[in-house]
C-alpha cells in the first residue's frame, strides 16, 4: 500500500556557492520496503517541490544500490546512514519530514554529494599502504571482520574528534593496524607506529566508540584502536630503552 | 615520460595499473567511481584454480572450454596454468580465504565443474582483493608514479592521423572540467554493458559507453547480446539485488521461484554468505535462514564485448582492454569463479603488452591533436546542454534498456537516436550533473545498440 512521505533536503549548487544553501521540501509516494535511496531515485525522475516548483534534480551519490558499497552515505535526520540500507519506515518521524543532508566533515561538491578525499589522505598520512608481499607462505591473519571497509565515511563523520582536530579517524587507524598485521605491510610497521604516536594519531581518539555504532559493515573498529594503543606504547617503551 | 592511461578502477583496472607500475610505467588511473564503489568489488564470486591434488590445469581447462566453447581456449589455457600461482599470490597478500581445519585452502565444487576448485573469502572475495590492490596502489600514489583521477568520466578517445590512440578526453563529475589527457598506452577496464539489459530497475551497471566509444573508433565487438543470468536475484525497494551464486555449491535449489535454505546447516551458511543474507533480511524483512525467499533469474553480466588478441590488444592500435569489457574468456557461458581470476590474469598480460609496446614517438602535431579534441568535446558539451526537448535523457536511457532487454532494438533504434539528439538534461549546472554523466554513457551505447539491432535480425 503506497503512502505519501515528506522529505526536506539540504541543497547547495556548488562547493563555492555558499549563498545558495537552502532546504527544499518534497512530497513523494512511498511503497512498503522502499529505502531512502529509492526515494532519491524517484525524485530524480520528477524533481518538483512540495509547492509544485520545478527544480534542478537533487544531486546525490550512489553506486551499487544494493548494500554493497558505501557511496550513498548521508545524514538522515542528523544521523549518518547509508541511504540504500535504510528503509523509509525506520527513519520516518512521528511528525514532520525526513531531513536529508550531506556529510558535514567532508568538502561539499553539490547538494548531497561530498568529496571523500579526506579518507584517502588520512590513510596516506598513517602510511597504510602495502608493498609486494614477501615470497613463501606465512600463517594466515584472522582479521577478516575488520577487512571490509567500504569507504563510506560514516566513522569519520560521526566521530566527535575528527574535523576540527587533525585526528585521522577510525577507518585510517584500522587500515594502519591491518597493514601492520599483513605480511605485505609488516616491514614498515615501526615507522607507521611512530607516525601514529605523533599529533593527530592514536592519542586523538576520545574513546567515544561512535565509529563502531555507525559502521554499516559492523566492523569492531575500536578493537583496532585498542590494539594500536598497545602496540604504540610498546614501541614507545622500546625507543626509551634504546636512548 | 607520458603515462599509460587505465580507464576504470574495478579489479581489472586496479590490477592492470599495479602491473604497469611494477614494470616502472607511470600510470593515470581514470575512473567514474573509486574502487570501493566499483561494480566488480561488490560481487560475491570466488576464484577458481586447479589446486586440489586430483586436479590439474588441463582438467580446469576442459571444464571451462566445455561451457565457453572452443574459441575461448587460447585465452583459457594460459589462464588455467597461471591460476594456482595467482591464488598463491593472493594468499601472500593475506586475502582471508576460507580454510579447512588443517589450515589448507577450502575448495568448493561449483555446478558443472568436475573438481572442487573455488576459493572464497566469505561472500566478499572481490572486496578483499580490491582492498589489497588499492593498498598496493596507494604506495605508488604516494611516490607520484600513479595519478588517480577518481570521479572522471571517459568521453572520447584521441586518435592521431595514422589511427593510433594517443590519449583520452574526460570530464570531472564534481566540477565539470573537460581535459584531454595524453596516453602512451591506453587500457579500457570499463566493465561490461550489462546495464543495457537491466530494464526492470535503475541499472547500476554501465550501458557500455566505453565499449561504444571503442567501437566508434574501429574496435570490434563480439556477441554483444550474450548475457549470463544470475539465478538468485531479488527485488527490494525498487532495485534488483543478488544473493551469492555459491549458494548453489552449498546445496541450495530454486523451486517454483522460491529459494529454500532452511534445510542447509546454518553454521557453514553463515560463514559462506552471512553478510549477504543479513543484507537480504534488512532489505526485505525475510529471514532467509529459516523462510523460503522469492528469487528470480535476471541478466547480470555480459559475456560478449570487445574483441582482443592474445595480448589483450583491441583492433585500435594503442588500445588494450581487460576484465568485463572483453569477451575473450567467457564465450557462450562461464563459471562463477572465472571472471575475477580472468581479470587479474588478463591485467598482467595487458600490462606486459603495454610496457613492451610503449614508446610511441612523441611526434609533431600531437599537441594540436589534443587541442582539437578538447575543442570538439567543448562544442559537443554546449550542444548537449542546449538541447531543449520535452523528455529527459533518463527516459531515453530507460527505453534503450527496454529495447535491448526485449531484443526489439531493431524497430526503435533510429527513433531512440533521434530522441537522444533532442533530449534535455533537465539540469543546467555542470557541477555533479548525473544526467550529463548518463548522457556520455548513453550516446556511445546507442552505437552498441546499433550492433545489437543488427544481431537481432540475423
Amino acid at each position: 500500500m503506497s503512502e505519501q512521505v515528506a522529505l526536506r533536503i539540504q541543497r547547495q549548487d556548488s562547493a563555492t556557492a555558499i549563498d545558495t544553501r537552502r532546504f527544499e521540501d518534497f512530497v513523494l509516494t512511498v511503497e512498503p520496503g522502499d529505502s531512502i535511496a529509492t526515494l532519491l531515485f524517484s525524485l530524480m525522475q520528477n524533481p518538483r517541490t512540495a509547492d509544485g516548483r520545478k527544480v534542478a534534480p537533487v544531486a546525490f551519490e550512489s553506486a551499487c544500490r544494493a548494500s554493497g558499497c558505501g557511496a550513498c552515505t548521508l545524514l538522515i535526520n542528523g544521523h549518518v546512514r547509508v541511504a540504500c540500507r535504510t528503509s523509509v519506515s525506520s527513519v520516518r518521524p512521528k511528525r514532520g519530514p525526513i531531513v536529508l543532508a550531506p556529510l558535514s566533515k567532508f568538502p561539499l561538491v553539490r547538494d548531497l554529494i561530498v568529496d571523500r578525499t579526506p579518507l584517502a589522505l588520512a590513510r596516506r598520512r598513517v602510511g597504510a599502504w602495502l608493498d609486494e608481499p614477501p615470497d613463501g607462505p606465512h600463517a594466515p591473519v584472522a582479521l577478516s571482520e575488520l577487512d571490509r571497509c567500504v569507504e563510506c565515511g560514516a566513522c569519520f563523520e560521526a566521530c566527535p574528534e575528527t574535523g576540527g582536530s587533525r585526528f585521522v579517524g577510525a577507518a585510517a587507524l584500522n587500515e594502519a593496524r591491518l597493514a601492520g598485521a599483513f605480511a605485505a605491510g609488516a616491514g614498515r610497521k615501526a615507522a607507521r607506529l611512530d607516525v601514529l604516536m605523533a599529533a593527530g594519531g592514536i592519542a586523538g581518539c576520545g574513546k567515544a566508540r561512535v565509529c563502531v555504532a555507525v559502521c554499516p559493515e559492523r566492523m569492531p573498529l575500536f578493537d583496532s584502536i585498542l590494539e594500536l594503543g598497545y602496540e604504540t606504547s610498546r614501541r614507545w617503551r622500546a625507543t626509551l630503552l634504546r636512548r | 615520460m607520458t603515462p599509460a592511461v587505465v580507464v576504470g578502477e574495478g579489479i581489472a583496472g586496479q590490477a592492470t595499473a599495479l602491473a604497469l607500475l611494477a614494470a616502472s610505467v607511470p600510470v593515470v588511473l581514470l575512473a567514474r567511481e573509486p574502487a570501493a564503489h566499483a561494480e566488480s568489488t561488490h560481487r560475491h564470486d570466488g576464484i577458481d584454480a586447479a589446486l586440489a591434488e586430483d586436479d590439474s590445469p588441463g582438467r580446469h581447462l576442459d571444464d571451462l572450454v566445455a561451457v565457453a566453447g572452443e574459441p575461448a581456449r587460447p585465452f583459457l589455457e594460459p589462464f588455467t596454468e597461471a591460476a594456482p600461482a595467482l591464488v598463491e599470490w593472493l594468499e601472500r597478500l593475506d586475502i582471508p580465504f576460507e580454510r579447512t581445519r588443517r589450515g589448507k585452502l577450502s575448495l568448493s565444487k561449483q555446478a558443472g565443474s568436475t573438481r572442487a576448485r573455488s576459493v572464497h573469502a566469505g561472500s566478499a572475495t572481490a572486496r578483499h582483493v580490491s582492498r589489497r590492490l588499492g593498498a598496493l596502489l596507494d604506495k605508488h600514489e604516494a611516490t607520484g608514479a600513479l595519478q588517480r583521477l577518481s570521479g572522471w568520466t571517459l568521453i572520447d578517445l584521441v586518435l592521431d592521423d595514422s589511427g593510433v590512440a594517443r590519449g583520452v578526453v574526460a570530464q570531472c563529475f564534481a566540477t565539470g572540467e573537460l581535459r584531454a589527457i595524453a596516453a602512451d598506452g591506453l587500457c579500457l577496464a570499463t566493465g561490461g554493458h550489462a546495464g543495457l539489459f537491466m530494464h526492470e530497475t535503475l541499472a547500476p551497471a554501465s550501458l557500455g559507453g566505453a565499449t561504444g566509444l571503442a567501437l566508434r573508433h574501429g574496435a570490434r565487438v563480439l556477441d554483444p547480446a550474450r548475457v549470463s543470468s544470475h539465478p538468485f536475484c531479488y527485488r527490494a525497494g525498487g532495485f534488483v539485488r543478488r544473493l551469492p551464486r555459491r549458494l548453489e555449491a552449498l546445496g541450495a535449489q530454486v523451486e517454483a521461484g522460491l529459494l529454500d535454505l532452511s534445510k542447509i546447516d546454518r553454521a557453514p551458511l553463515r560463514q559462506a554468505v552471512g553478510p549477504a543474507l543479513e543484507a537480504h533480511k534488512q532489505a526485505t524483512g525475510t529471514d532467509a535462514y529459516s523462510e523460503p525467499v522469492v528469487v528470480t533469474a535476471l541478466p547480470d553480466r555480459t559475456l560478449g564485448g570487445l574483441e582482443v588478441s592474445a595480448d589483450h590488444a583491441t583492433a585500435i592500435p594503442g588500445v588494450w582492454a581487460v576484465g568485463g569489457a572483453i569477451s575473450a574468456y567467457f564465450g557462450r557461458a562461464t563459471f562463477e569463479g572465472l571472471p575475477l581470476g580472468a581479470a587479474l590474469h588478463g591485467a598482467r598480460l595487458t600490462a606486459q603488452a603495454i610496457a613492451d609496446r610503449r614508446g610511441a614517438p612523441p611526434g609533431a602535431g600531437v599537441t594540436p591533436l589534443f587541442e582539437a579534441a578538447q575543442k570538439r568535446a567543448e562544442a559537443r558539451l554546449s550542444e548537449i546542454v542546449g538541447q531543449e526537448g520535452d523528455e529527459t535523457v533518463l527516459a531515453v536511457a530507460r527505453d534503450l534498456r527496454r529495447g535491448a532487454a526485449k531484443g526489439e532494438l531493431g524497430a526503435s533504434l533510429e527513433e531512440l537516436e533521434a530522441r537522444a539528439r533532442r533530449a534535455r538534461l533537465g539540469d543546467g549546472s555542470l557541477c555533479a550533473n548525473a544526467a550529463l554523466r548518463l548522457w556520455w554513457d548513453l550516446e556511445p551505447a546507442l552505437e552498441l545498440g546499433r550492433l545489437l539491432a543488427r544481431a537481432e535480425g540475423a
